[in-house]
């Protein structure tokens, strides 16, 4: 198990790299994918296999897909890039590095340079650095004050009641066979706790998703002249800066 | 029905008596003009009708027994100063009860006719029963507080009604002045209300912490007579305002400019009297200041003899009963300053009749004539362009006749008793200031019997000096005007009948009737007081009265007739022309002391160098000085420049990216989890 | 072995970074993607407290079944949430691109004081 959490934390280290230091969005959605899914891996490794598989189906599934649709029909472009990204080699960061800067710099900004061969990597924003550094070190800190209890995991109990809903003293054999015997993380055990625990509150975020898709297709929706439908009024490229 | 008016209700019932009328201005304030005039004068005329008799009940059956007092809320409660919302009828009060809504409810019949062509009947039905409801509260209220708020309240509705016709510049000024002029006597009635309050610690009249209940048992209070000085001065002063005495009389000759039946009612019959109201509602302390009182007689006398001296000489009929009305109040304050206050208020009883009467009556000839002249055109009122309106106008020509007589003294009618009592309270006072306050009542007195003679003979008979055209069409005005006139000249016959001085047999159910409102003051009367505050039967002054009386009925006859005959016959008028005017109308021609009165004494011109000239200079530099530079430059603009400097400044801030304001929260967020871990590990 | 605190170390690495991409991109779509990386780290959390809750049986109340899964019950809430946040958000980009034609948060500096 701790093999499997290491490998997908670094993955998931990996996948945010790529989100956060690439220029163009399709690489940093592939990032993001990448982290989501070694995401999955760590609640695996959690004894959370229900919520993977959740968080594959929805985060990786769905929500990547939208990414991608709305993507495709937008500009990808900002005012600080252009170009497609090239792969890093270690020639093009020895050239950054080293030989090119005076050149780089010599160019006007917001026009990136051509000889810039790390140009498909997104520019340094110190504030947000220097923000985000600081979040971290205060996190860390914070983790570094949890009590001792949170030393360790400890044992799960080998499954629970599905009658009293209380962890129960029984063999895993006798667990596997009793269907009344629920073992933790598993999708009935979740659903259990999702009907007989909060049901109010599933509902609710039921409405919430309803509520949304009405809101997504309102929003999104082009206005068109007579139809008497509500939605977004279609401006002219002239108007931009109106 | 008449459980209604049982003795268990008239805690209740009191309250209808002012809320009538205010339920009347409520009705004509929201819905009187979807009304025609017979139904919003109809729905004040029964409000006001309806406080009558419940006041008649009230007054009749339960006043005599002892004062009825009804409390509505606790109104102000500040520390040491409380003040009740309560509701007092005492004799006093029941009295002024009955005169207001039973006067009122005549003018409210006849301003249906009065204002039957008028556009606005609906605003002057709620200003007219708003002016009940305040004045109700005026004489209703059991502490000066609720005194001043009626006194307020009339002000008000006299402000609102004299400028009736505000589209005319003239009668808007005319509002404004009397405005003026009440503000500055209710300053003078505020600080003598702080001082009474200071001294005895109570406005209230009756109760425990009343201030009858105080200083009968603290008659060391009575003793500092410069404090009572000062504040019965200071009432005096908020009198006069209302009260038209020199000096801030000169807002009532213009106050004429409202509606006829509103000068009746309001600047003749009602408001203008409160002043002797508050000082015979406060005469348990007047009578210890006798400085104060020696300033009210001596203003009174003057006032008295002052504007009927200017009544003279007015061409406009209702500027001569105007200034007569200033001199009438002027006897008031006389009976007042000489410690005689039942006569006060029995003045104030048979003048608000005969006055009114006499308003009314020419209201009906302005009317009449104002058919063919022109609503508002200035001849209709001048005297000098009427004459022989008896053939045209009977009913009001001898009910005007009676008012006349009444007015000037004549024997038998109302006036003649009170204003015969007034001078006989003066006469037998036997010290100078008796004799000063006599002669110049006298003097009032010739007055008063020439101007009245002179309405009469100018309007009424001679030859029809006007427009021929108008003459032709004037005409009886309708019933519901004339039978108030009836009415009213009956009790300006009747109405002296109330109190006939010994020598006619003491025959004084007026003065008795009122004797309990003294009986404070008249215990705690300080040794050797001039003032006779009941009537009293004294042989020895049978013959004293009977002196006093013939000069007075001798003096009134015979300057009634001398001016009757006058100015009834063409011929003698345009002798007095010749002889005093000496010319139509050019002052540069006028005989001088003719040329005095008709100006009044340029009185109105030495306020206006004197008082009005200065505070407009000092209002001029203080609009340049404080308006213009220190509040519009300094504070509106100077404020509003910094906002603008400032959030220039902070615009900045405001770049409308999104990752700055992202920047900032983030940062934020960093900030406060690490102020939160430090303090979590500091303790 | 494995500890919670390394994998609350790796949520907040996860978070951090989150917060790098939000504050340093002007792509509203990598505004979009890198707040989604912050809820996962979120959920990251959420699942290892629930674990280490459930690891814990004392027999106390709120430790039983339902106790030991309501971090997780959290996680599927928040990733609903997160659906729907992205729903909304994916739409005002594209109603903001249609009217601005860029997805640039930059353009979108209406609020300039």
């Amino acid at each position: 198990m701790d093999f499997l959490f290491f490998i997908s934390a670094l993955v998931a280290v990996a996948g945010t790299f790529l989100l956060i230091t690439h220029r163009h969005p399709i690489y940093a959605l592939l990032g993001l994918l990448v982290a989501l899914t070694a995401s999955a891996g760590v609640f695996l490794a959690l004894d959370a296999p229900f919520i993977a598989v959740a968080q594959i189906l929805i985060y990786a599934g769905a929500l990547a897909v939208m990414f991608l649709f709305v993507l495709m029909f937008t500009d990808t472009r900002t005012d600080e890039d252009t170009g497609l990204p090239k792969a890093v080699t270690a020639r093009a960061v020895f050239d950054v590095a080293l030989t090119r800067p005076a050149r780089i710099k010599k160019k006007k900004e917001g026009e990136p340079s051509k000889y810039n061969p790390l140009r498909f990597l997104a520019p340094v924003n110190p504030m947000a650095l220097v923000i985000s550094l600081c979040l971290l070190v205060c996190a860390t800190f914070a983790i570094g004050q949890l009590p001792d209890s949170f030393g360790a995991f400890g044992t799960l109990p080998t499954a629970y009641d599905g009658t009293l809903m209380n962890p129960a003293t029984v063999t895993a054999q006798e667990a596997a066979a009793n269907p009344n015997y629920l073992e933790y993380g598993t999708t009935e055990a979740v659903s259990r706790t999702i009907f007989e625990g909060f049901p109010l509150a599933f509902e609710v975020v039921s409405l919430l998703i309803f509520a949304a898709l009405l809101g997504a297709v309102l929003l999104a929706r082009r206005h068109l002249a007579g139809t008497g439908m509500p939605g977004t009024q279609d401006v002219g490229k002239e108007s931009e800066h109106a | 029905m008449f459980d209604l008016f049982s003795a268990q209700n008239k805690e209740w019932l009191i309250w209808a008596v002012p809320l009538l009328p205010l339920v009347g201005f409520l009705v004509n304030g929201a819905f009187g003009r979807r009304l025609n005039v017979m139904g919003s004068g109809g729905v004040a005329s029964a409000s006001v009708v309806l406080s009558f008799v419940v006041s008649i009940v009230l007054v009749g059956m339960y006043v005599p027994d002892g004062a009825i007092t009804s409390i509505g809320y606790s109104w102000l409660n500040t520390g040491g100063f409380s003040v009740d919302f309560r509701l007092y009828a005492d004799r006093l009060s029941g009295l002024y009860m009955l005169i207001i809504t039973g006067i009122g409810s005549l003018i409210h019949i006849y301003s249906i006719g009065y204002m039957s062509h008028d556009e606005g009947y609906a605003r002057y039905f709620a200003y007219l029963n708003l002016f009940v409801f305040s004045m109700l509260m005026l004489v209703m209220g059991d502490s000066l507080v609720t005194l001043f708020l009626g006194w307020e309240g009339v002000g008000l509705c006299s402000y609102l009604l004299i400028g009736f016709w505000f589209k005319d510049k003239k009668n808007a000024i005319a509002g404004k002045k009397a405005f003026v002029a009440n503000r500055i006597g209710d300053f003078g009635f505020m600080i003598g209300m702080f001082l009474i309050f200071w001294h005895f610690g109570s406005l209230t009249y009756s109760g425990d912490a009343g201030l009858i209940q105080t200083i009968s048992s603290n008659p060391e209070l009575l003793h500092d007579t410069t404090l009572l000085n000062w504040a019965c001065v200071c009432l005096f002063i908020g009198a006069c305002g209302k009260s038209a005495q020199i000096p801030l009389y000169v807002w009532l000759p213009d106050a004429m400019a409202g509606p006829t039946p509103v000068s009746a009612l309001i600047h003749a019959a009602t408001m203008v009297t409160a002043g002797i109201y508050m000082c015979a509602r406060m005469n348990f302390i007047f009578v210890h200041a006798d400085v104060a009182m020696t300033i009210v007689a001596v203003i009174g006398g003057v006032t008295a003899l002052f504007a009927g001296s200017i009544g003279l000489v007015q061409r406009d009929i209702k500027k001569v009963l105007a200034y007569s009305t200033v001199s009438q109040l002027g006897f008031m304050f006389m009976a007042v300053g000489l410690g005689a206050f039942h006569i006060a208020v029995f003045h104030v009883f048979t003048h608000a009749f005969f006055k009114a009467l006499l308003f009314l009556g020419s209201g009906s000839v302005i009317h009449s004539l104002e058919h063919s002249l022109g609503h508002g055109n200035p001849d209709s009122q001048d005297m000098w362009k009427m004459g022989g309106l008896k053939e045209k106008m009977p009913i009001t020509c001898y009910t005007m006749f009676i008012g006349s007589l009444a007015l000037a003294g004549i024997p038998l009618f109302a006036g003649f008793f009170s204003k015969d009592a007034i001078l006989y309270t003066a006469f037998h006072r036997g010290d100078t200031l008796g004799w000063i306050i006599y002669g110049l009542g006298v003097a009032g007195a010739i007055c008063t019997a020439f101007y009245s003679a002179r309405l009469m003979g100018l309007t009424f008979f001679g030859k029809w000096r006007g427009d021929e055209h108008a003459y032709a069409h004037a005409d009886e005005s309708p019933r519901s005007m004339t039978a108030p006139l009836v009415i009213l000249a009956i009790f300006a016959v009747g109405a002296g009948f109330l109190l006939i001085p010994a020598a006619w047999g003491h025959f004084t159910p007026f003065a008795d009737w009122l004797a309990p409102t003294w009986t404070t003051a008249q215990a705690m009367l300080p040794e050797g007081s001039h003032f006779k505050l009941v009537a009293e039967h004294d042989a020895a002054a049978i013959t004293a009265e009977w002196i006093n009386m013939g000069i007075s009925a001798a003096i009134a006859t015979g300057v009634f007739l001398f001016a009757f005959v006058i100015y009834k016959n063409p011929a003698n008028i345009e002798k007095v022309k010749k002889l005093a005017v000496r010319g139509e109308g050019d002052s540069a021609t006028m005989t001088p002391w003719f040329r005095l009165l008709l100006n009044k004494y340029y009185v109105d011109e030495i306020y206006e160098k004197a008082v009005v000239g200065p505070v407009r200079i000092a209002s001029d530099v203080l609009f340049v000085v404080i308006d213009v530079i220190v509040i519009d430059l300094l504070f509106v603009n100077g404020s509003g420049m910094l906002v603008k400097a400032s959030s220039d400044l902070g615009r900045r801030m405001q770049t409308g990216f999104v990752r700055h304001y992202l920047y900032a929260f983030a940062a934020g967020v960093v900030f406060l989890s690490a102020l939160f871990l430090i303090i979590a590990n500091q303790r | 072995m494995l500890e919670p605190k390394i994998v609350l170390f790796l949520a907040a690495f996860l978070f951090s970074a989150g917060v790098y991409g939000v504050l340093s991109r002007r792509h509203l779509i990598m505004l979009l993607m890198s707040l989604e990386l912050m809820l996962n780290a979120v959920n990251i959390v959420l699942v290892t407290f629930s674990r280490v809750w459930a690891g814990r049986w004392s027999g106390a109340e709120g430790t039983g079944l339902i106790g030991a899964h309501s971090g997780q019950f959290f996680t599927l809430m928040v990733m609903a949430v997160a659906a729907a946040e992205v729903g909304i958000g994916l739409a005002i980009i594209v109603a903001i691109y249609r009217r601005k034609h860029t997805a640039d948060s930059d353009a979108s500096a209406d609020l300039k004081g």
